[in-house]
């Protein structure tokens, strides 16, 4: 038998995932990421009445109890769910039109167009919620139009959609990237109309896009603080302007509470979206 | 919609927009503050990047299957709400918080260490551990920065790393060039877009942070967007307001500007070739 | 083939801006036949077949289907139907449903939509995998979907956009030969827009070449192989030498010609192309009476090449590799032979392929028996060899002839 010698399996020159110095350096990343949330959300669970974040004293769910019985806490958490369904449908609608016109069409001045849709994607938000308080005070329609539900929440809809429907419609345009114009005039030359061709063709490929756009609008309208804090009148609540004012007066367990319940609804959306994403890549890979 | 909403901001301002208020962004204590904003924003930023890097590099040379779960697991907390994100920093940054009670503890552990290994009488680490003051100093809000803007950072150097063509570094290696030397030479000059566009992507954003200096800094260390927000929630000087939230504005269309005019600039040259 | 068209095409135009993608094409596609539009990529091919359709309209000029004006239908409108490029197959539909789009378009009953849908399936051999979404399909399967789906319209003409190049060479062939067999079976007229000229030899009843947005040639494959009209149209559908004419005249009914690299030779009149003698006595008719009448009438051809001569440039001569002999030993009597070097020898099956040097270059290829060739191969790379043929096997053609002949 000649001499054979084994080597134990090092990494090539270039699997950078396989290096302890960078695999430690994703592992501590990570756990900065993470131990924050995590904290929150153990600590929620914490038996202590005040600064509760420090010293674990037994288990206690009463906390989640007493959050979801703060009439108003409910009331903004209500408030923003509504104003995240209206703005995300209204969104998506006007997504689709703007993704589709600045596709299909040439026009004068559309680079300009181009440019302006993507603008609130760029610019800071805080820059967002001045320009949208300073737009609602000159129409008059800053603090609260109406006491009728859902009505007091129009003008934070409005704000929502404003920066809510540019990601929307950037999402959609980039699915509509990938049709194929055959597609199309397949379907014309098979018979169908031009409504048809929307209806069947053009429309099912960029419900995947359609269907992240929304997902993605929703979560960013749960999500506002900023631009909702400067267009909403003292009397209209959001659930993160509540949490806000929480925090500002003191940290309890019952934050804590709320915002675990939040973070849940946000990874559950997040997993719908993965799986649907999923499923259509399976269902119309071509 | 929102040229609406940003044309009618800007008449608005320009009918109020006096000199008075342009002179007083030059006052010395609002330049004090757009320059703290601004070196706050380049630490966060920076600390972005040099994290980012190798964490976007282990994810775009990880295998296919790996690659969608670690991206997902960095983009997990991006998803979750800013406030909320902010709220759990702050339970971890407290002076009796958790990463004091970490550092006490590893405190603890050097000294027990020192001590075996006989300088123990040195008191090299100080008489007793004093806990780090992170709440309302610049090195909480910056944490803060660089924790929620880490997985905007990560994404637009994985994307350019992820198309990177692996055989430049290999050729790179094969003309005699060390693992050090390929990376600073060949891996770092070919991600450059995506470094400034990651760059882009966070410094943007942090300038206009509002929650992290107002909930981290405790009013101690406030950056423009604080101010913008004070003029507009309790002062209620709304044309100073705008007129800060304008040069922010400013700002933000120059880099971009900058970022464009490169890439143009690059075109050209590459056209050219 | 019947005399009556199905589809007229006349004076068609189409610019695009300034650019001419399509100039003054005129021809009749006959019911039944496959027709082959053929041309190098960028020649009008695409945009002749977008008009069939109905995507593009022309300029100017005249489309007839059935002697009616076909312009002014839309699209979903004609009853033409396309097979495209890509396939174009619906991705979010199963096979049934894409088969199925075109009749419920036309608002066809259920149960004979299920009829007529099993039966284009059971055409294209695709029977049974009708619950299939297409990425489960191979692309071949695909291309069957896409066929399926215009079949079943039944419609007066089929378009086919480059069938077969997303194939690859084995399917291809296979390919080549069932598409021949499904349109003999279903009696449609196929129009197929290719670039690849054995593709469009091997399939069509008659072959149009374009260039440039013109029509070169209309012929059948066999007509186009043999009787060129000019020198782009040899080269195009097969491999061809050509050697510059220097002078032309026609001297007791044969043609005396000059070349700068061949001998003084006299050739027979068939060698002519077409485009050549249709010049001076279009007024007395077509292309055969002027061949036939050529010795009766020497002075007009003579008349002719001088015309050409000045009028559309150059002329040359041609000949085709099939035709060259190669001979160690210097043949006794050849009507064209030159002497040159032993080059590459490429074995291929059942003949081989000898690369003649001349002057240093590559400059002639022939084709060999694989006994002749291992004599070659024998004498090795560089011996002398003679390279020769029969002066009625070549042809004289003008490099370019402008306006294509009937």
């Amino acid at each position: 038998m000649g001499v054979s010698r084994r080597y134990r399996h090092k990494p090539k020159p270039f699997d950078y995932s396989r290096k302890w110095s960078l695999r430690s350096v994703f592992l501590l990343a990570g756990l900065f990421l993470y131990i924050p949330i995590f904290v929150l959300i153990i600590f929620s669970f914490n038996n202590s009445r005040r600064g509760g974040n420090v010293i674990w004293k037994g288990f206690t769910t009463k906390y989640y109890e007493k959050a979801f019985g703060n009439e108003d806490l409910m009331l903004a958490f209500g408030n923003t769910l509504t104003i995240a369904v209206i703005s995300t449908f209204i969104s998506i609608i006007l997504a689709t039109l703007t993704a589709i016109l600045l596709w299909r069409f040439r026009f004068p001045l559309k680079p300009f167009f181009e440019g302006l849709v993507a603008l609130p994607i760029v610019i800071p938000e805080i820059c967002m919620g001045v320009s949208l308080a300073m737009f609602f005070s000159a129409i008059g329609w800053l603090g609260n139009t109406s006491d009728i539900w859902p009505l007091n929440l129009i003008n934070i809809i409005i704000a929502h959609i404003t920066f809510s429907f540019p990601f929307a419609a950037m999402v959609i345009r980039t699915r509509l990237q990938s049709f194929n114009r055959e597609m199309e005039e397949a379907a014309l030359d098979l018979g169908a109309s031009e409504f048809q061709v929307f209806k069947d063709i053009l429309l099912p490929h960029l419900k995947p896009g359609i269907v992240a756009g929304a997902l993605l609008a929703f979560t960013l309208s749960l999500d506002d603080f900023i631009v909702t804090f400067f267009t909403s009148g003292p009397n209209t609540i959001t659930f993160p302007v509540k949490i806000y004012s929480m925090v500002r007066f003191s940290v309890t367990p019952e934050i804590n509470a709320a915002s675990t319940v939040l973070i849940l609804l946000t990874l559950l959306l997040t997993f719908l979206a993965l799986r649907l994403q999923k499923k259509e890549l399976d269902d119309s890979h071509d | 919609m929102y040229s609406f909403g940003e044309n009618v901001s800007l008449v608005d301002i320009e009918t109020t927009w006096t000199f008075d208020n342009y002179a007083r962004i030059f006052k010395p204590e609002i330049m004090t503050l757009l320059w703290r904003t601004v070196w706050i924003s380049l630490v966060a930023t920076v600390v972005c990047l040099i994290v980012g890097f190798p964490v976007a590099l282990v994810i775009a040379t990880a295998s296919p299957a790996a690659k969608a779960w670690l991206l997902l697991l960095i983009m997990l907390p991006f998803w979750t709400n800013l406030l909320i994100r902010t709220y759990s920093l702050l339970n971890i940054l407290g002076t009796r918080g958790r990463l004091n009670e970490l550092l006490g503890w590893l405190w603890l552990r050097c000294n027990d260490f020192l001590s075996f290994i006989g300088a123990g009488e040195l008191g090299l680490l100080g008489e007793k551990f004093v806990p780090i003051k992170f709440l309302g100093t610049p090195s909480g809000v910056v944490l803060g920065i660089i924790y929620v803007s880490l997985p905007f950072a990560i994404l637009p150097l994985y994307s350019s790393l992820e198309r990177m063509d692996r055989s430049y570094l290999e050729a790179s290696m094969d003309l005699g060039a060390g693992q050090m030397q390929t990376f600073f030479r060949i891996l770092v000059p070919l991600a450059m877009p995506g470094i400034l566009t990651a760059f882009i992507i966070t410094f943007i954003p942090a300038l206009g942070q509002f929650l992290i200096p107002d909930l981290l800094g405790r009013g101690q260390v406030d950056m423009v967007a604080n101010v913008i927000q004070r003029q507009f929630k309790g002062a209620n000087d709304w044309p100073f307001g705008s007129a800060l939230s304008l040069m922010l504005l400013y700002v933000t269309f120059i880099l971009l500007a900058l970022r464009a005019f490169g890439d143009a600039a690059k075109a050209r040259r590459e056209s050219i070739r | 083939m019947t005399d009556n068209p199905i589809v007229s095409i006349r004076h068609v135009s189409k610019y695009f801006g300034k650019f001419a993608a399509l100039e003054d094409v005129s021809l009749d596609i006959h019911a039944g036949e496959i027709f082959a539009l053929l041309g190098p990529s960028g020649c009008g091919k695409s945009t002749l077949l977008r008009i069939l359709s109905g995507f593009e309209t022309p300029s100017e000029g005249e489309l007839l289907l059935d002697n009616k004006d076909l312009v002014p239908l839309k699209p979903n409108k004609r009853p033409i139907n396309m097979v495209f490029q890509s396939y174009a197959v619906f991705p979010h539909m199963t096979v049934e449903d894409n088969v199925a789009y075109g009749l419920k378009m036309e608002g066809v009953s259920k149960s004979e939509i299920t009829s007529r849908v099993n039966e284009a399936l059971e055409q294209v051999h695709l029977t049974g995998l009708g619950q299939r979404k297409p990425n489960q399909l191979s692309g071949g399967q695909r291309q069957r979907v896409a066929l399926a789906r215009v079949l079943v319209k039944k419609p007066r003409l089929l378009l086919l956009d480059e069938p077969l190049s997303a194939l690859d060479a084995k399917l291809r062939d296979a390919m080549r030969l069932e598409l021949v067999k499904l349109q003999e079976s279903v009696g449609i007229t196929f129009v197929i827009v290719t670039h690849d000229q054995s593709e469009a030899m091997a399939i069509a009843d008659r072959i149009a070449v374009l260039n440039d947005g013109k029509l070169r040639q209309l012929a059948t494959p066999a007509e186009l192989y043999q009787r060129p009209v000019d020198a782009f149209v040899a080269d195009f559908v097969g491999k061809i030498h050509c050697f510059d004419v220097a002078s032309a005249s026609i001297e007791n009914e044969l043609i005396q010609v000059t070349s700068s690299t061949l001998p003084p030779l006299s050739l027979p009149p068939s060698v002519m192309s077409s485009a050549l003698h249709s010049l001076p006595v279009a007024s007395s008719g077509g292309v055969q009476q002027t061949q036939q009448s050529i010795g009766r009438q020497p002075r007009s051809q003579t008349d002719a090449i001088g015309r050409l001569d000045s009028a559309s440039g150059k002329l040359v001569l041609a000949i085709r590799p099939e035709h060259i002999s190669a001979s160690l030993s210097e043949p006794a009597s050849a009507d064209v032979s030159l002497l040159g070097s032993i080059g590459d020898i490429a074995f291929q099956g059942q003949h081989s392929i000898l690369e003649i040097v001349i002057d240093g270059k590559p400059s002639l290829t022939a084709i060999v028996e694989n006994a002749a060739a291992q004599a070659l191969h024998n004498a090795g790379f560089g011996s002398p060899v003679w390279a020769y043929w029969t002066a009625s096997d070549m042809l004289l053609l003008p490099e370019n002839a402008s306006n294509g002949s009937n």
